[in-house]
């Protein structure tokens, strides 16, 4: 007997992020709505995935109703680098239908839909926008009975379909294609200060496994750029922690700590401004390339500019400190998208086989941040990764309170994800001295006294 | 033809007339199964779920009277029947939905002869 059962074959969104939220593409021949408020990306994205999708095989068809004409289409996709021209009136066939609906009803396009799949087969079906058409439907019912005709045909015959529009989260729980899609992906715009942050959202996916919450992205020249919610990692079987002591770059700190710093362990280095966290950070990271491996140091205040005089005056040359694995990542606390960072360093701690990592200053983070459980949940999430890969790390947070040498409320949000706090504070007698103090040290027997300890021209020493 | 879907037989019937077949639907199967008794034709395409009797039924008392058992058939179908679909004696299983140059050379297979013979 001849056998063809259907598989999961799933539909590239032309994003391996957005694939990989998707547990694997869109099922094939599912429907689906893709919403969200105007500027919100949902044309870009269904572009994007049109281009992907091209081949000589079976065309994609793009139909226009309401929202745009064909031509503004056409005009502003010429900006992405997935466009193809050759493949526009073959691979990806666009066709404005807004005036023939307008004439003849919006029961025309089932015809039109119809017709397109006896002429040419399409693979992937988009109507932009399906929304619109209510607004010249004369009747609920007469939408209803048109959605129902066309959502029969669309079952019957093998194709994927997107149904773009405008929707609000109030269409999503009147109008009726909200009951008979497959699949509804959410964009959302919302602005903050001076910058927007935008997010993507899968509300639901017959048949599929997907990965819930909102995932930030944003546009750029080759589409949708999303960066997937980080969450905490399955802690794989089999996973032990690393006892393995490493050298923490400091003079004298790694006596105070058991003999130097568990690999995989996450160390919040907190204190005043002027205390000397960004030389302490920087040994430590500098002390990776001592070990063979590689550090990645990211910064939102000093400029690489900056970071490069700071790094002189402690006497490594930037550019040898760079060929030997120091990495650099600088973001302006005025730009900084929390999602996106996190999500990039990520990234880079992964492909760069980085070692150790500083983040200097976790408070930058914090103001950034619109959502602060968001970002707890990040770090949190990012130091657990750290913890399996054995990533060893260093968060420098400046206490704002005084310099005695307490961690204050916000600090202590971070001191469940650190395994060590390290505490530094300034003390004015006759003359300004540092101390530093070993708070906690999570499965180490920590010297619990206060410290002094000086910064010279050879780095950060604990007396 | 056995499908109580309206798209399923117009799109079916447009596609296999461009391989020159002449398709005849019906909704439900016994409907079916008197007009294959009286006029034997070369394809049998039937959907598991049709009204009074289902595709598989019909498969069976197609494919049990030497009469009719040499038509060929294919049961196309929402559900993933294919190991009822073999039980019942059929010649092929697709599962839906259509995908037309799959379904067309499922069909070219099954009826290699006839199409020879026409073309």
């Amino acid at each position: 007997m001849i056998e063809f059962i259907e598989t999961d074959e799933r539909v590239t969104t032309g994003s391996a992020e957005i694939d990989a939220i998707l547990g694997g593409g869109f099922p094939v021949n599912s429907i689906n709505i893709i919403m969200g408020q105007p500027g919100s990306g949902k044309t870009v994205f269904a572009e994007q995935m049109a281009f992907h999708n091209a081949d000589d095989a079976r065309p994609i068809l793009y139909l226009t109703t309401f929202s745009e004409p064909v031509a503004k289409v056409l005009k502003y996709l010429q900006r992405f680098t997935f466009y193809d021209e050759a493949s526009v009136g073959t691979a990806v066939i666009y066709d404005d239908v807004g005036a023939r609906l307008a004439h003849e009803g919006i029961e025309a396009l089932v015809d039109v839909v119809s017709d397109a799949i006896h002429a040419f087969s399409p693979k992937i079906i988009i109507i932009d926008s399906y929304k619109a058409l209510h607004d010249i439907s004369p009747s609920v019912a007469a939408m209803r009975r048109m959605l129902y005709e066309l959502t029969g045909l669309l079952t019957a015959y093998a194709t994927t379909v997107f149904l773009v529009g405008e929707y609000s989260d109030e269409d999503a729980k009147a109008l009726p294609e909200f009951a008979v899609a497959d699949g509804i992906i959410q964009l959302l715009r919302s602005e903050k200060s001076t910058r927007d942050e935008r997010f993507l959202r899968v509300v639901k996916l017959r048949g599929s496994g997907y990965f819930e919450g909102m995932h930030s992205f944003r546009i750029t020249r080759d589409g949708l750029d999303v960066f997937p919610r980080l969450v905490t990692p399955e802690v794989p079987e089999g996973y032990e922690m690393d006892m393995e002591r490493i050298p923490s770059g400091i003079v004298g700190l790694d006596a105070l700590i058991g003999g130097g710093l568990l690999r995989g362990r996450t160390t919040l280095l907190a204190g005043p401004s002027g205390a000397g966290k960004t030389t302490m950070a920087l040994r430590f990271a500098l002390q990776a390339l001592e070990d063979g491996e590689a550090a990645l140091y990211v910064n939102f205040q000093e400029n690489p500019t900056q970071l490069a005089t700071t790094l002189r005056a402690m006497g490594v040359d930037p550019a040898q400190a760079a060929s030997r694995g120091f990495k650099l990542m600088y973001a302006s606390p005025v730009e900084l998208q929390i999602d996106s960072l996190i999500v990039t360093l990520f990234r880079r701690v992964r492909e760069e086989h980085v070692k150790r990592i500083v983040i200097d200053a976790v408070g930058d983070l914090m103001s950034a941040a619109s959502d602060q459980d968001r970002l707890h949940d990040f770090l949190y999430a990012l130091v657990q990764h750290f913890a399996i890969s054995g990533v060893t790390s260093l968060l420098n947070f400046e206490t704002t309170h005084g310099t005695d040498g307490s961690i204050g409320a916000a600090g202590g949000r971070f001191s469940y994800m650190s395994d060590n706090i390290v505490l530094l504070a300034m003390e004015m007698d006759e003359m300004m001295t540092r101390t530093v103090r070993i708070v906690k040290s999570r499965g180490t027997a920590q010297d619990l006294a206060t410290h002094r300890f000086t910064i010279g021209a050879e780095g950060a020493t604990v007396v | 033809m056995v499908d109580g879907d309206r798209h399923t037989g117009e799109l079916l019937t447009t596609f296999l007339g461009e391989i020159g077949l002449e398709t005849t639907c019906y909704s439900d199967g016994d409907a079916a199964l008197a007009a294959t008794r009286s006029d034997l034709p070369a394809l049998i395409i039937a959907e598991v779920v049709a009204a009074r009797l289902g595709g598989l039924d019909l498969c069976r008392k197609l494919k049990s009277d030497e009469r009719t058992a040499s038509a060929k058939f294919l049961i196309f179908s929402v559900i993933g029947a294919a190991k009822r679909a073999r039980d019942s004696g059929a010649d092929a299983f697709l599962s839906k939905p259509i995908d037309k140059a799959r379904f067309l050379g499922v069909v070219r297979t099954l009826l290699a002869r006839e199409l020879e013979i026409s073309s």
